[in-house]
């Protein structure tokens, strides 16, 4: 039997190696998921954990207790210790890996009397604290060590960090005295500042709190301070702050394991006990979701494609071998054997290409972590690869599936006889015919689009709120591309079919030839044109899908950032007199705020090609006056807007026209043009449509704007001339999510003024402003910049880093990277698939060639017969697919591009991008393959002996 | 009468898989005459298929003429024998051929075609399948007719387009006798009433006696011949 099925295999060579390469690329993009998910939602998770720990400067996964232990008429150490035991057990439920445990305890702050202070000084307040094991983690500064325990009536030496020290206005040497804390000769106990300690390493993860936070308190030994507890433990609230921490391992924390660890937190979560990781993990495991759900479907698409493959070249195999499995079967082998020696056959195919598979898998995998764009990878740190259960579970499944689809069609060939064989009906149409398929699938691809595309906006706020997306939005596409497919192969044959009935006479042998065979071989010749419609058009929806999306997001996030780059200097100010006397009930002035030294930017005019100052304020003010202008009966309109609903601008317009980012395509006319209109009127504003709507506001029409100081004060109101209304203004958003009472989200509008930069300085004064850059090359210089000139940034962007940080995300990479494999698996098997079954079917056809040529059909006619066919079949799918691909793209990109836009309410309108680049690539390959197809065919045709044919054919 | 093929000392030598050269066709010579049916008998392996094709200008003998009403028809101009396959020649072949994605009108209406036939076309299929029985067969594809009426077909389809010359290779190999006795009776009709002749091959002993002329074929050679004129 084995050696039976290897020369069979042997026979078909060609279709045995492009069935094999289908399978491979099938097992490994099955495999691929699990592989790929493994390493990106770790690294997800690692990385989320660390930057949520930069941004909060805590160690990236602790739990945190904090209570106050009353220990009135009771023993403090051993409350202490009771509560330290019970926290214990109570975090033993969580599974992750301990790194530390730090506690420490602490008393209130108690007034002291000071030998080195007048008595005025005695507000002054100092706490005592505990921290085990702080010895081996300070440095001391200056001065000597604590003393270690209590003797009564001697002078207690306690530590004290550099804060405290100088916050405190302590001296080294200063003795202190408090008064409930005395001997047993009831005289107050001496307390000596002996010495002052900063952290050996601050960036030890012993130190939870770092040194400095504790200003308030010195530190002294557990012995003393239990006494110092027992001393002040007759009152009732006598208690003591004890704060915990236990540190995890973060980096060895399980992104499978994460789930289960979130639940018990979010359990044992309380008062007393928090987790700072809580909320990191909560919004992981959302996108971890996304990250699945867009890796499932993204996938889909692809893995019909391979199936439909595999299907169709081991059909086409099998339709090769029916004579011999019938002579077989008539030769009283079993079905069941028949069965085997294809069972047998797919097995071993499968398995080789099961092993090859999944080590494409990995390297797909790892290629994905580097894709950047569609059809770009770039360099970066390769994602952990690693073969889990699940690995193994898919690539089984896949490896099974394989198997399957390859001996399915053998089932009901192998019990046909030869006679049966040779009688049977062919006239049967195929099954999806029959059951109107496509047109199922097209009535439900309508209804996908239609019922979405008529709730965009909520499915935005759904995705915003954490829920997860339908998938059938993104089936829709797939569905229709396939349903499409489907529809054309049942179409064109019957256009082609009308063609030649329209010139029936007329038609040359050759052309007569073709539209026969065109129109009557349909279902054989179905699958093919199935598959072709189907790659052209997916090859086309993936390219375009990717381009927009990455298009779209890069530009959104550039026109949100307004520039390249943006530095906002602090500037100084006397703001805390003023929040003194505010805080004492004085009136206090205007802040005024003194601009730093500007010539120490002009170093970077060299390597910009735009520098702009720009003020940005969020609190303001704006209502309509009664200066309206326009006719006569016009009443002023209601225009009041609250603080914090509008954004105003303040921009010198050449600057600014020559710095900020502003796409070309999203207005109709130039945006220098409303600038333009500004720049004269030093009142002259520009307002945002949303607002000329909202309001029914009309150029000329006047309105006054107020300014808040950071501190909520009026700070000054303007006066403002609109000249003109715009859609969009370089770093607006015009549209923002606010969260509402009960925690849902809430799309709405914001607004926006754009005023003259002086004017605004005129009223009000120099206020902090922003400083916008345009990069003239890559943006290194500004690095340099700021390494090497001191400034106090209170704000500083730079979109490309914006730009990295986002196509790093795993969404956007598995995006361009599964989009690309698909672009390329459908390239490379439409170009397999199509040289496959035109080579057989000329084989298969070489009888009908030798009657054809033994009839007197030239050499010549006979290919042009050929090319003919290949205009009635090939050409039409390919266009249709083309076609498909396009509308396909039209009415499912704004659809799939929601949901990558979930994170923020995308100001821009979304703009489908066809990167004419790839539609070449696409048809080239095509060309390449129908004239490599048309060649061989011509070398099969120039070779054939017609005698020799006909014996062939005979056989 | 003047015969309308002759062909004189022909020739065709082939390798076998050894390389040993071997004659399919050892100076053979032959005359077919003018509306005549020409019986070539022999086993398998005796040249007879071999000798049709040189006829039939589907194949080229290595030496020897072969003639059709005084052209040579045996050049390696291949357009030439093209020319001559389709308007002088109809040919039936053993394992039937039809074309399978046409039906029985197709096929007789592509021949005429091929031929560049002048006439009407849909008067001269129906003309040629009512000759052959199966007239009201004509919109039947090949695989819902049975062995013997796709023959039928194919006999249509050879003489539609009024050939001087029908070549059949074992037209009757496989039918029954009854069904192939039905074909030669077709074949007398044609002769008597198309002006054509016409030249089948058979291994079949037993139909020996219903042509006009029947050579008796061995070893590539002519090794007998029978007038039953």
């Amino acid at each position: 039997m084995l050696h039976f099925m290897l020369e069979k295999l042997m026979q078909k060579k060609w279709m045995v190696l492009s069935l094999f390469a289908g399978c491979i690329l099938f097992i490994s993009i099955v495999t691929l998921s699990p592989v790929y998910m493994h390493g990106a939602l770790q690294k997800m998770l690692t990385d989320r954990l660390k930057s949520n720990s930069l941004e909060t400067e805590s160690y990236p996964m602790q739990a945190v207790y904090t209570d106050n232990l009353k220990y009135y008429k009771k023993d403090p150490a051993s409350i202490v210790e009771k509560k330290e035991k019970q926290l214990q057990k109570k975090l033993e439920k969580i599974d992750a890996k301990i790194v530390k445990d730090v506690s420490v305890c602490s008393v209130a702050p108690q007034t002291y009397s000071s030998d080195t202070k007048s008595s005025s000084h005695e507000l002054f307040q100092l706490g005592f604290t505990y921290l085990p094991g702080m010895e081996d983690h300070i440095k001391l500064v200056d001065g000597e060590n604590m003393t270690a325990s209590y003797q009564d009536e001697d002078t207690i030496k306690v530590l004290v960090s550099q804060s405290a020290f100088q916050k405190s206005k302590l001296v080294l040497g200063e003795h202190l005295t408090f008064e409930k804390l005395v001997n047993s000769k009831k005289e107050r106990i001496t307390f000596e500042i002996a010495g002052v300690f900063e952290a050996k390493d601050p960036e030890d993860i012993f130190w939870c709190d770092l040194p400095d936070s504790y200003s308030k308190y010195c530190f002294v030994s557990e012995d003393v301070f239990y006494k110092i507890c027992t001393l002040l433990g007759d009152s009732e609230n006598a208690g003591i702050d004890y704060k915990a921490w236990r540190l995890y391992d973060y980096e060895k924390l399980k992104y499978e394991e994460s789930g289960a660890i979130y639940k018990q937190c979010k359990k044992l979560s309380s008062d007393t006990l928090s987790f700072s990781f809580l909320d990191v993990i909560e919004t992981y495991i959302h996108d971890s979701h996304k990250v699945e759900t867009t890796m499932y479907i993204l996938q889909l698409p692809t893995i019909l494609l391979l199936l439909l493959f595999i299907y169709m070249v081991s059909a086409k195999m099998l339709s090769m071998e029916q004579n011999e499995i019938a002579v077989l079967k008539s030769r009283g082998v079993y079905s069941y054997q028949i069965l085997g020696i294809y069972l047998l056959q797919s097995a071993v195919i499968s398995f080789a290409a099961a092993v090859i598979g999944l080590i494409n898998a990995c390297l797909l995998a790892k290629l994905i972590g580097l894709s950047n764009s569609f059809m770009e990878f770039v360099m970066r740190k390769s994602l952990p690869i690693a073969l889990t259960v699940r690995v193994w579970g898919w690539w089984l499944f896949a490896f099974l599936f394989c198997i399957l689809v390859m001996t399915l069609p053998v089932i009901p060939k192998c019990k046909i006889t030869i006679v049966e064989q040779k009688r049977r009906n062919k006239k049967k149409k195929v099954f999806w015919k029959r059951m109107y398929l496509d047109v199922i699938g097209f009535v439900i691809a309508g209804y996908v689009y239609y019922n979405f595309s008529h709730q965009l906006e909520q499915i935005r706020q759904r995705i915003r709120m954490g829920e997860s997306v339908e998938p059938t939005l993104f089936l829709g596409s797939s569905l229709f591309i396939f349903s499409a497919s489907l529809f054309l192969t049942r179409v064109i044959p019957f256009i082609i079919s009308l063609i030649y009935k329209a010139g029936r006479k007329k038609w040359s042998v050759s052309a007569y030839a073709a539209f026969l065979q065109s129109t009557r071989n349909k279902d054989k010749q179905s699958f093919l044109m199935i598959f072709l419609v189907a790659t052209v058009a997916l090859g086309i929806f993936n390219s375009n899908t990717a381009r927009t999306i990455n298009a779209n997001e890069e530009k959104n996030l550039r026109y949100e950032d307004g520039a390249d780059i943006i530095i906002k200097e602090t500037f100084s100010s006397n703001i805390a007199g003023i929040k003194y006397a505010l805080s004492k009930g004085d009136t206090a002035g205007p802040i005024v705020y003194t601009e730093p030294d500007a010539t120490k930017y002009q170093p970077l005019a060299d390597s910009v090609q735009g520098e702009a100052k720009i003020y940005r304020m969020e609190d303001i003010t704006v209502k309509g006056t009664s200066d309206f202008t326009g006719n006569g009966n016009r009443t002023t309109p209601s225009l009041t807007l609250e603080r914090g609903q509008t954004m105003l601008l303040g921009i010198s317009t050449k600057d600014f026209g020559e710095t900020a980012y502003m796409p070309a395509d999203v207005t109709k006319n130039h945006w220098y043009n409303e600038l333009n209109k500004m720049a004269p009127d030093p009142y002259a504003v520009l307002v945002s449509t949303n607002m000329q709507k909202q309001f029914g506001l009309q150029e000329g029409d006047c309105i006054l704007y107020d300014i808040y100081d950071v501190l909520g004060r009026d700070a000054g109101f303007a006066k403002g001339v609109i000249v003109g209304f715009v859609d969009y203004f370089p770093g607006f958003i015009n549209k923002d999510y606010v969260q509402m009472a009960d925690g849902s989200y809430q799309l709405q509008d914001k607004y926006l003024i754009v005023s003259n930069y002086d004017m605004i300085t005129s009223v009000i004064g120099i206020q902090p402003y922003e400083r916008w850059y345009k990069n003239a090359g890559d943006n290194a210089y500004i690095y340099d910049f700021l390494e090497t000139t001191p400034i106090s940034l209170e704000k500083f962007v730079d979109a490309d880093n914006d730009v990295v940080r986002m196509k790093n995300d795993p969404v956007f990479q598995e995006t361009n990277g599964l989009l690309t494999i698909g672009f390329l698996v459908s390239l490379l098997i439409c170009s397999i698939g199509f040289l496959i079954f035109q080579i057989m079917g000329m084989k298969e056809r070489e009888l009908n060639f030798g009657v054809y040529r033994a009839m007197g059909l030239t050499t010549k006619e006979l290919k042009k017969m050929l090319l003919l066919e290949q205009l009635f079949t090939t050409f039409p799918a390919a266009i249709g697919g083309a076609f498909t691909g396009f509308i396909a793209t039209k009415l499912y990109i704004p659809l799939i591009d929601v949901t990558y836009a979930s994170g923020t309410a995308k100001s821009l309108p979304a703009k489908i991008l066809i990167s004419s680049m790839d539609m070449l690539q696409l048809g080239m390959i095509l060309v390449l393959a129908f004239a490599l197809c048309m060649y061989i065919i011509s070398r099969i045709i120039g070779h054939m002996q017609i005698a020799q044919a006909l014996k062939l054919g005979e056989e | 009468m003047e015969p309308i093929l002759v062909a004189k000392d022909v020739e065709k030598i082939y390798k076998n898989l050894a390389g040993e050269e071997f004659y399919a066709l050892n100076h053979v010579s032959m005359e077919i005459g003018r509306k005549s049916l020409t019986i070539l008998r022999g086993r398998s392996g005796s040249g007879k298929t071999t000798m049709l094709n040189m006829m039939s200008a589907l194949d080229l003998p290595d030496k020897g003429v072969i003639t059709c009403e005084g052209t040579q028809i045996n050049v390696t101009d291949e357009s030439i024998r093209e020319q001559f396959r389709r308007t002088t020649i109809g040919y039936v072949f053993q394992a039937v051929a039809l074309i399978p994605i046409m039906n029985a009108y197709e096929n007789v209406e592509f021949s005429l075609r091929l031929a560049g036939y002048q006439g009407d076309y849909k008067e001269r299929i129906e003309e040629c399948l009512t000759k052959v029985g199966l007239r009201d067969r004509m919109y039947h594809m090949p695989y819902e007719m049975s062995g013997g009426e796709q023959q039928r077909v194919a006999i249509a389809r050879a003489i539609a387009h009024k050939p001087k010359l029908i070549f059949a290779d074992e037209p009757t190999a496989e039918l029954d006798t009854q069904t192939a006795l039905q074909v030669i009776k077709v074949f007398k009709e044609l002769i008597e009433k198309e002006d054509v002749s016409i030249i089948m091959t058979t291994h079949d002993a037993g139909l020996f006696d219903v042509g006009d002329v029947c050579y008796e074929m061995e070893d590539g050679q002519i090794v007998g011949k029978h007038d039953t004129v």
